[in-house]
């Protein structure tokens, strides 16, 4: 067998993949402008900004609205009526706390949330900092070995291997003492990807994009958007119609795979269903929890992880 | 980057974006919809591309995140819209390869086809997947092991250095 063989494995690429692509490349535009942030956002943020300082404008403008319309705004281009709900249900007053070991060394805040059922998508920015800024500095997990070299033991026939962990920062890609803000902090570690629950139990909300980094002013932000499809009976109904039985596919066991997937989708979503009509109160708030952790590290070792959670509350309606 | 290098450098990797997404997701639909979000992220973040001679290694881990995404949206499972048999003109090989990559873990298939069929070196395989070069090279030699398993008769890339 030669290397060639294995792309008989694939099937031919799909007329409809071919298009799909070309149809994608005739959206994208050179310099398309991006929608600045609202007047009215901005008039707060520099009311804010005098009455409080320079922090408070940065945590202004670290929510979605500064995201969807600066770092990732392809939904504002391309699916402008998801963007527009997203924007239109956004909610930046979320009470809530935050407990466990974790919490005792990073300030982990839920900046907004937009529960827009109209398009069933829930989206959520957060933004973790140093509790004690004078003595540690706080990164994203994500941003350590980010390039995939790092190896316990060295390759010796690759140059680039290594067997130190890189951080990555504004300042570059290195040795952490090299790329830190302050080298002589205590550099921590925070994983800001984990799974969000409903309330206390042990049911998820289907995750279906994050994005973690660190911003400019030293806070790490991970924006999180979940879909609400998954937890409605009626769409996964949706998605099981009118599937076709590919060529060359067994039926029965095509019929059969299909059922029993379906099934599960739909005990599923019964079940998100469920926990979310259990934990929102009387005036129409779900209860949420966000775990997250927090890792030392030090002299090129990961120190014992701690464990944190934010709980706070969303606005769904009654 | 401008929009017409974008364009062409997009148009010359169409297979291996193929590949990529449908190693990853086993269905067209859902590749074509990982494949789009890709190219628009791509777009989206094309300052991050300091040298455009990486372009391709740099779509390929944009893709890759992509799917990824799909991935753990799909955690509970989409229908099964693909089919991973073969049809009535496939060889043998066709046949028993389509069922033996179908059936590796995507641990295994994914480092396999972006070695062998999109030419990535070990080290950009390392890089795209975020895995240190060695376990890259070990899924590889794995999965070598597992076609190995199926083809007896066969020599399974005995000319290939891994």
């Amino acid at each position: 067998m030669k290397r060639f063989d294995l792309d008989k494995a694939f099937p031919e690429t799909p007329k409809e993949f071919t298009e799909r692509i070309d149809q994608t490349l005739q959206t994208i535009k050179e310099g398309k402008p991006v929608k600045k942030i609202t007047v009215r956002t901005m008039l707060i943020a520099a009311v804010i900004t005098l009455a409080v300082g320079g922090i408070a404008y940065a945590i202004i403008n670290l929510g979605q609205e500064w995201y969807y319309n600066t770092r990732f705004t392809a939904y504002q281009e391309h699916e402008p009526d998801k963007h527009q709900a997203i924007m239109d249900n956004m909610q930046t007053d979320i009470p809530q706390e935050s407990n466990g070991a974790a919490a005792k060394l990073a300030d982990v805040k839920v900046q907004d949330a937009s529960w827009a059922g109209e398009k069933q998508v829930f989206t959520l920015s957060l933004t973790a900092s140093a509790k004690d800024i004078g003595k540690y500095e706080l990164h994203s997990l994500s941003e350590m070995d980010g390039d995939g070299l790092y190896a316990a033991s060295i390759d010796a026939g690759d140059p680039d291997s290594r067997n130190v962990h890189w951080l990555g920062t504004s300042k570059g890609f290195g040795l952490p003492k090299d790329v830190m803000a302050d080298p002589g902090k205590q550099l921590i570690l925070i994983d800001l990807e984990k799974d969000l629950y409903i309330g206390e139990t042990q049911t998820v909300l289907p995750g279906y994009m994050t994005d973690v980094f660190t911003t400019d002013e030293g806070l790490v932000m991970a924006v999180h958007e979940y879909d609400l499809k998954l937890a409605d009976t009626a769409e996964v109904e949706k998605m099981f119609r009118d599937i076709k039985i590919p060529e060359g596919m067994d039926e029965a066991q095509f019929v059969l795979d299909n059922q029993q997937q379906k099934e599960r989708l739909m005990l599923q979503a019964e079940a998100t269903k469920q926990a979310i009509e259990d934990n929102t109160d009387g005036e129409g708030y779900l209860s949420l929890r966000l775990p997250y952790s927090v890792i030392p590290f030090n002299n090129n070792e990961f120190g014992e992880a701690m464990d944190g959670a934010a709980h706070f509350r969303v606005y769904i309606g009654k | 980057m401008d929009e017409q290098f974008f364009t062409k450098e997009v148009k010359g990797m169409e297979r291996t974006l193929y590949r990529v997404a449908y190693s990853y997701l086993r269905s067209d639909e859902d590749a074509a919809d990982a494949v789009q979000d890709a190219l628009l992220q791509g777009w989206e973040k094309r300052a991050t591309l300091r040298d455009e001679q990486y372009f391709r290694t740099w779509m390929t881990r944009v893709l890759i995140n992509s799917c990824n995404a799909r991935l753990r949206k799909h955690r509970f499972e989409l229908p099964f819209t693909e089919a991973t048999g073969s049809s009535q003109e496939d060889s043998h090989l066709e046949f028993y390869l389509r069922e033996v990559l179908a059936a590796m873990d995507i641990k295994y298939r994914v480092p396999l086809t972006l070695f062998y069929l999109d030419g990535f070196s070990l080290k950009e395989i390392a890089q795209l997947l975020g895995l240190p070069k060695g376990t890259v090279k070990s899924r590889i030699s794995r999965a070598r092991d597992k076609l190995r398993e199926v083809f007896k008769d066969e020599e399974v890339f005995e000319d290939e250095a891994l």
